[in-house]
């Protein structure tokens, strides 16, 4: 799971154009310049992306944070892989 | 989950955001309701001066907040043109919205993540009402917003975003040439075509205007028609008033729409809300009327005396809702005329008042959605 969480900071990097030193998990939108709906929006399909993972409109608009972020990634992480929800 | 959200799910203001949109009849409603606008009322009373002085006017405190809500202070929304309200330190501004006054002074407002949270939270909740709860394709009937510079945004670019929680791609289908903002065919047909392959039900999101000046309009003097996937839907914000002009009402504007789009009447929606109270939207679909939910009330005030008018007399309109923590926009008289049409449950099972508008009142400033298109107003 470490894993996740160092892939969910370097996109999370690479979408909004900032270092992984420049934000926490508690980093959240309107934290950085970029992260605003539509960055929100490019985040939440990358991330869908690299993970082979759908999140639902519910998932969208429930992580407050980067550490929210994290888990919700690890969370369907494995529900995709067929572990418990 | 940071504690500032945990407290904020304790608070009144937060009980009331975690009910059904549309599942509370009144005599439920109210006490939450009313709790939840005290919270909101203590809070601006205590952090802003303006709202202050015009409650004291008005000989309400928090000490004498009244249960009859109609009796709670109201600013209006020309307030906003002229200064900068604010309840929270100027550091907790995150985004400042601008609406696009097609004449003199814009309204602004101030956002801080206390404030963008409740937004996104009660926009969501009441779109997912209307447009399902599920993520779609979004085709756009706008360009695509440019970066905001600083903490700015305007108006019509806030509530483009808001809508994207629904979405799981978006494609915006106009561009910004010299100034116009023209369709590109192409890209267009090809986005369509796409959707309609895949069998996916999509959402064609725009303002009313562009939608039907882009999209509708050329499509009905070219005789074409166009087949949604079945369950698609049309959401379009932003008014009436340019659309007037061209004789074009919402009865002809849904005829056309669901004709070139192949869509059924109540597959389209129209949205209301304004800029003082951003995220706090009003839907209804087809030629339903719109429904107050749960996180906000309406009241119909007369043009002379102010004082509230019966069910089906038109007057102001005017919105309560405790959702604005960074400014003091709980409690709005609109420039915007309009009348109650129901109470109560309706025919879908929504609990809410209905209302219809039906205008700008006489001498308001033309306060147009559209920042690129002088005249474009509600």
């Amino acid at each position: 799971m470490d894993d996740i969480r160092s892939e969910v900071y370097r996109i999370v990097a690479g979408q909004f154009s900032v270092e992984e030193n420049d934000f926490s998990d508690k980093t959240g939108p309107g934290d950085l310049p970029a992260w605003n709906s539509l960055g929100h929006l490019q985040l939440v399909m990358a991330l869908e992306k690299r993970f082979q993972i759908r999140f639902t409109a519910d998932d969208v608009m429930s992580f407050e944070d980067v550490g929210d972020l994290v888990a919700l990634v690890e969370r369907s992480v494995r529900n995709a892989l067929g572990g418990t929800p | 989950m940071s504690s500032t959200v945990k407290n904020e799910r304790e608070s009144a203001i937060g009980r009331l955001l975690a009910a059904s949109p549309f599942g509370l009849p009144d005599e439920n409603k109210h006490p939450l309701f009313s709790a939840a606008m005290a919270e909101a009322f203590r809070h601006h009373y205590s952090d802003n001066e303006v709202f202050r002085t015009i409650s004291r006017k008005q000989g309400i405190t928090p000490e004498s907040f009244p249960d009859d809500l109609s009796l709670l202070p109201y600013l209006p929304a020309a307030l906003f043109k002229n200064r900068t309200l604010v309840s929270v330190p100027a550091d907790k501004i995150t985004t400042v919205l601008r609406s696009s006054a097609t004449s003199g002074t814009p309204s602004v407002v101030s956002i801080d993540r206390t404030t963008a949270r409740r937004q996104s939270l009660v926009s969501a909740k009441i779109m997912a009402e209307y447009l399902g709860h599920h993520r779609r394709p979004f085709l756009i009937l706008d360009a695509e917003p440019r970066p905001s510079a600083g903490l700015e945004m305007m108006t019509r670019t806030a509530a483009t975003r808001g809508f994207l929680v629904f979405a799981d791609s978006a494609e915006f289908a106009l561009e910004e040439i010299d100034g116009c903002l023209c369709l590109d065919e192409v890209k267009f047909e090809r986005s369509l075509e796409d959707l309609v392959k895949s069998g996916r039900d999509a959402c064609v999101f725009g303002f009313t205007h562009l939608l039907y000046s882009r999209l509708i309009k050329p499509l009905l003097e070219k005789g074409r028609t166009i087949r949604l996937p079945a369950g698609s839907r049309v959401a379009h914000i932003g008014g009436w008033k340019r659309l007037r002009a061209e004789h074009v009402d919402s009865g002809r504007f849904l005829e056309a729409a669901a004709r070139t789009l192949g869509i059924q009447e109540d597959g389209i929606i129209d949205f209301y809300g304004f800029t003082e109270q951003m995220g706090v939207i009003y839907a209804g679909a087809g030629r339903s009327p719109k429904t107050v939910h749960a996180y906000a009330e309406i009241i119909v005030r007369d043009f002379d005396t102010l004082r509230p008018v019966p069910d089906g007399k038109p007057g102001l309109l005017q919105f309560m809702t405790p959702v604005f923590h960074s400014h003091p926009g709980i409690s709005i008289l609109t420039e915007d005329v309009g009348r109650i049409v129901g109470r109560g449950a309706d025919e879908a099972g929504r609990w809410g008042t209905r209302f219809e508008i039906l205008g700008r009142a006489e001498n308001a400033e033309p306060r147009g959605c559209g920042d690129l298109f002088p005249g474009m107003g509600r």
